[in-house]
């Protein structure tokens, strides 16, 4: 099976065979590998006679991962050295994170949940990319959410003083 | 143990602070009274404490902040003082006229110096009427946003925007210029106004990259006052501690001195007794000024006790029964080196937002020189009203690198599944040059966060060489790469399920990934 995987902002292809233990190509470079699984999630490999402890939790999925699938997104700990990793198999579908709905809308959304504090921007306004659009209360701090693109603000979906669940609508852009 | 000694004592806090200062109590025979909201029915210092009492719903104002409450408690279970830990009441002196008026012992100062050292601005002027040197800065509170221009304008960019009852970063801003004034201001007030109900906010110089540096004191309530060493606070994010260490990199012996004794001047001019902490900004010429005193005990505690051998919550508690400090400022010995992260429910992936949510798996590293001070299990569900600190993890050596290369142990022993965390970001802070050559500063995170954001762009378009590379680096890619495949596999196994051989096995990782997956969003307030 024939991976891509972005790790730690890096892209790499992984192909797996199986055939007396695990047979690696990552990027061209071969390598062989011994998998036990500790428990789900949790790997021992042996790389080599190099002993690694992985773990692997799939990352806000259990916020707002859409049913039945996950999001491709992992937290991977190796001997506690942390990983951000985005994998997708060249056979599934490839699938647009929650945020992105059809039409060049999106959905800029709730990151964590939280309370409305302020809303910096307005219906119809222009914004800038990395601009404060939404000011979230958690966990005793502000948490500004920008903008990840440029564009107009079509639609505000919440209001100053509301409770907001991860995941949840803020505002669509276009 | 005097006669005079608690039997019980109420903990008017949560989390890791209310669990430590119960083992405090433990050890010393006394029983603990906790109190809770109702999402911490089964918090752990619930769990760990001999009697326990709710006290309203989750949002702080109407729990942990109820001081008719928290003082009922105490009345209707009889405890004779109360250990108000750090945040919430802590640093609030109506708890303490409180308990003064219901003749309960607050374990802290009295409510005269938590008054004074509470208000910034009085504090400030305070200290220059001892002769303690402070930052330069407006002595009194902001009454507009043009004052606040005047005063900027007079002092001179950047300046921070800070709130005169603040603390921990909440209620202030860094102002570059003064455009950047009037959104500043207005959102440091409002913080403020929500964290402290008090708005007023004063302004400060801002001085470039300096060090944080504090000064633990502890006095009796018979004129004795000591200083037990330093705390190096300077790696910071948002004005917020992350790691702190004892003794500084940078103070030596009789700069220790010069700071220690400045520390207990400042202390005794007001009135201080108890346990607290002057905290002072250090700049690249060593020259220290009074930034604040903290009337409580510090999060940052353990690193003072890993290196003095001292428990500071009993010391604490014996002062507040009246004792005599039962040593001197010449008993004082510095010993190794200590080390502590704080480790916060946050995604260093995403902004640092905050984390909240279920613990589905916890592992806590132990072995030499290790102390993990934990208020979370397995099984447990951190909420989104309060603190995202879950735990400090302390680690001892007999010199700093043996404490940063124990703390690196035990970091990769340490894992949290369920919700995020910063774990990994100090396996960074603790590779970083200037970390470890002890070049601190409070800009040093943020020098970090952009070297790796940048090595993150270079690498992102320029897959397959990394300049710099260990063969380790390698392996544990590899490594990280092939279990991501092994586990996605698994899951487009379920989703697929006619595809590839299916062995029985396989229910398992079906049913994990389903629970993993299919948990419905937890409400945002459960009120």
């Amino acid at each position: 099976m024939k991976f891509s995987i972005t790790l730690d902002g890096r892209d790499h292809t992984l192909e797996l065979t199986r055939q007396n233990g695990l047979s690696c190509l990552l990027d061209g470079d071969r390598f062989e590998a011994e998998a036990a699984e500790v428990r789900p999630g949790v790997y021992s490999l042996l790389l080599g006679g190099k002993s690694f402890h992985v773990q692997v939790s799939p990352r806000a999925a259990a916020w707002s991962g859409s049913p039945g699938s996950g999001t491709g997104d992992y937290s991977v700990q190796v001997d506690g050295i942390h990983y951000a990793v985005s994998i997708r198999d060249s056979r599934r579908r490839s699938r647009g994170g929650p945020g992105m709905t059809l039409a060049g809308k999106q959905n800029v959304t709730a990151p964590m949940p939280g309370k409305v504090v302020r809303i910096l921007v307005s219906e119809g306004q222009q914004v800038q990319s990395g601009q404060g659009l939404i000011v979230i209360e958690a966990m005793k701090m502000q948490n500004e959410i920008k903008g990840s693109t440029s564009g107009k603000v079509q639609k505000v979906s919440v209001r100053e003083g509301q409770a907001v669940n991860a995941g949840e609508t803020l505002l669509v852009m276009e | 143990m005097s006669q005079k000694m608690f039997h019980k004592i109420l903990i008017a806090n949560r989390g890791e602070i209310a669990v430590r200062v119960i083992r405090a109590c433990q050890e010393m025979g006394i029983r603990t009274v906790a109190v809770f909201s109702d999402v911490d029915r089964t918090a752990l210092h619930v769990l760990r404490a001999d009697e326990a009492y709710p006290i309203g719903p989750a949002p702080a104002v109407e729990s942990y902040l109820r001081v008719d409450k928290i003082l009922d408690v105490a009345r209707r279970s009889g405890a004779e003082a109360i250990h108000p830990g750090y945040g919430f009441l802590a640093e609030n002196p109506a708890l303490a006229t409180a308990c003064e008026q219901a003749g309960i012992t607050l374990i802290g100062p009295s409510s005269a110096a938590m008054e004074l050292m509470g208000s910034k601005t009085r504090a400030r002027q305070a200290m220059q009427a001892a002769g303690v040197p402070v930052v330069p800065g407006t002595d009194s509170g902001i009454a507009d946003i043009q004052e606040a221009h005047r005063l900027a304008d007079s002092i001179g960019y950047p300046v921070l925007v800070k709130a005169a009852a603040g603390g921990g970063g909440k209620g202030m801003r860094l102002v570059a210029s003064s455009g950047e004034l009037p959104s500043a201001y207005r959102d440091a007030r409002s913080e403020a106004e929500n964290a402290f109900s008090d708005s007023e906010v004063y302004i400060e110089k801002y001085l470039e990259t300096p060090r944080h540096i504090e000064i633990q004191v502890l006095g009796d309530r018979h004129g004795n006052m000591v200083y037990l060493g330093e705390r190096e606070c300077s790696i910071q994010r948002r004005y917020q501690k992350i790691v702190e260490e004892s003794p500084s990199p940078l103070v030596d012996s009789a700069m220790r001195q010069r700071m220690g004794e400045t520390a207990v001047r400042a202390a005794r001019a007001a009135g201080y007794y108890n346990a607290g902490t002057v905290e002072f900004l250090v700049d690249a010429s060593k020259t220290f000024y009074f930034l604040e005193m903290n009337t409580r005990l510090q999060v940052e505690h353990p690193v003072t006790e890993m290196v003095t051998g001292l428990d500071l919550v009993k010391q604490q508690i014996r002062v507040a029964a009246g004792e005599k400090l039962s040593f001197g400022q010449k008993d004082v010995l510095l010993r190794g080196a200590a080390l502590e992260c704080r480790i916060y429910a946050e995604d260093p992936e995403n902004s640092f937002f905050p984390s909240p949510g279920l613990i589905r798996a916890l592992e806590v590293p132990a072995g030499p020189g290790v102390r993990d001070d934990s208020g979370v299990y397995a099984g447990w569900t951190v909420p989104v009203e309060y603190d995202p600190l879950i735990s400090k993890l302390v680690t001892w050596g007999a010199t700093r690198r043996e404490a940063i290369d124990r703390m690196r142990r035990a970091l990769g022993e340490y894992y949290v599944e369920g919700i995020q965390t910063n774990l990994g970001l100090f396996q960074s802070i603790l590779r970083f040059p200037d970390f470890l050559e002890g070049k601190l500063d409070t800009g040093l995170l943020d020098r970090l966060l952009e070297h790796k954001r940048l090595e993150h762009k270079k690498i992102g378009n320029d897959a397959g060489t990394l300049l710099h590379e260990s063969p380790e680096d390698a392996d544990r890619r590899r490594a990280a790469a092939l279990a991501a495949a092994l586990y996605e596999e698994a899951q487009a196994r379920n989703a697929h399920p006619d595809s590839g051989n299916s062995r029985p096995s396989h229910n398992r990782w079906k049913l994990e990934g389903r629970r993993s997956l299919l948990r419905p969003p937890l409400p945002a307030h459960r009120r």
